[in-house]
């Protein structure tokens, strides 16, 4: 998929685990971690708010989108 | 699921079973029979086996029937029925079993998908991609299923028509088209066209975070 997601990334920036997000924001780490390594297929507008909120980050910050070849 | 549906479901198995195993034996029953056909064995009189089925348009009486003291000419037309021929090695017989086999072997391939659908089924494997495959797989056979056997006895009809000529009898060749089971085959492949993209809806709200 041409669409990546940052959140590893925005992570780190934020010295944050995917635990301790998990907790903050009430999502799975099973479904953070499907966001994580990009096998999910849609994210809805309240998780993008909830993990922008906790991470301190916009969308842009946490997906890229990068043309297929 | 309820216990009610698993009642069911059990019963439907227990059905799907017994026609597996009966299709099986009718498997193994046309076997023994070309095996008696090509031994020609004596115990066993395969020539009234032999027979084997042809459509007519007409069938004239040489002789005219006395019908209420007047003597008339009868003719049958646009009929079916079996012509036996003694003691003549009918190499289109073979056609006619291998019908038959064809028949046998996609009905038991049918029962055989629907037992792999009713396991997952009895597993509590509802919306998986195994059984969308195996519903189209179902589709497609039944398709076959309605088509090749009528094929074969087309064929097998056509050169029955051409190599046998009989006085006042005038054989038809038809191709024995079972819409009704060919659009049953398509109905099966439209629901598995719809359970595949379920499934992919499915996983779809799955993989939505």
């Amino acid at each position: 998929m041409p669409i990546i997601t940052n959140l590893d990334v925005q992570l780190a920036k934020n010295k944050m685990s995917l635990t301790e997000l998990s907790e903050r924001i009430g999502i799975t780490i099973a479904n953070l971690s499907i966001l994580k390594s990009g096998k999910a297929r849609a994210i809805r507008f309240s998780t993008l708010e909830l993990i922008c909120n906790a991470l301190n980050c916009t969308p842009g910050d946490l997906l890229e989108y990068t043309p297929e070849e | 699921m309820g216990l009610g549906n698993r009642q069911t479901l059990v019963l439907i198995k227990s059905v799907i079973n017994i026609l597996w195993y009966l299709q099986w034996a009718i498997l193994i029953a046309i076997i023994v029979y070309v095996s008696l056909l090509i031994l020609n064995v004596d115990f066993f009189n395969v020539d009234v086996l032999k027979g084997f089925k042809i459509h007519f348009s007409k069938i004239s009486f040489l002789q005219p029937i006395l019908i209420e003291g007047e003597e008339h000419l009868v003719k049958l037309t646009n009929g079916e029925g079996r012509l036996h021929i003694e003691n003549f090695n009918q190499s289109f017989i073979y056609m006619r079993i291998f019908a038959a086999f064809m028949d046998s072997f996609l009905y038991l391939l049918i029962l055989f998908f629907i037992r792999r659908i009713f396991k997952n089924l009895t597993d509590n494997k509802y919306f998986i991609l195994e059984n969308g495959i195996l519903i189209r797989k179902i589709g497609f056979t039944i398709i076959a299923l309605a088509i090749l056997p009528a094929a074969i006895h087309y064929i097998t009809d056509a050169m029955v028509t051409s190599s046998i000529q009989i006085e006042g009898v005038v054989l038809k060749n038809d191709f024995d088209f079972d819409f009704q089971t060919i659009l049953l085959g398509v109905l099966v492949y439209v629901i598995s066209i719809v359970f595949l993209r379920g499934i992919e809806l499915k996983k779809d709200q799955e993989l939505t975070i």
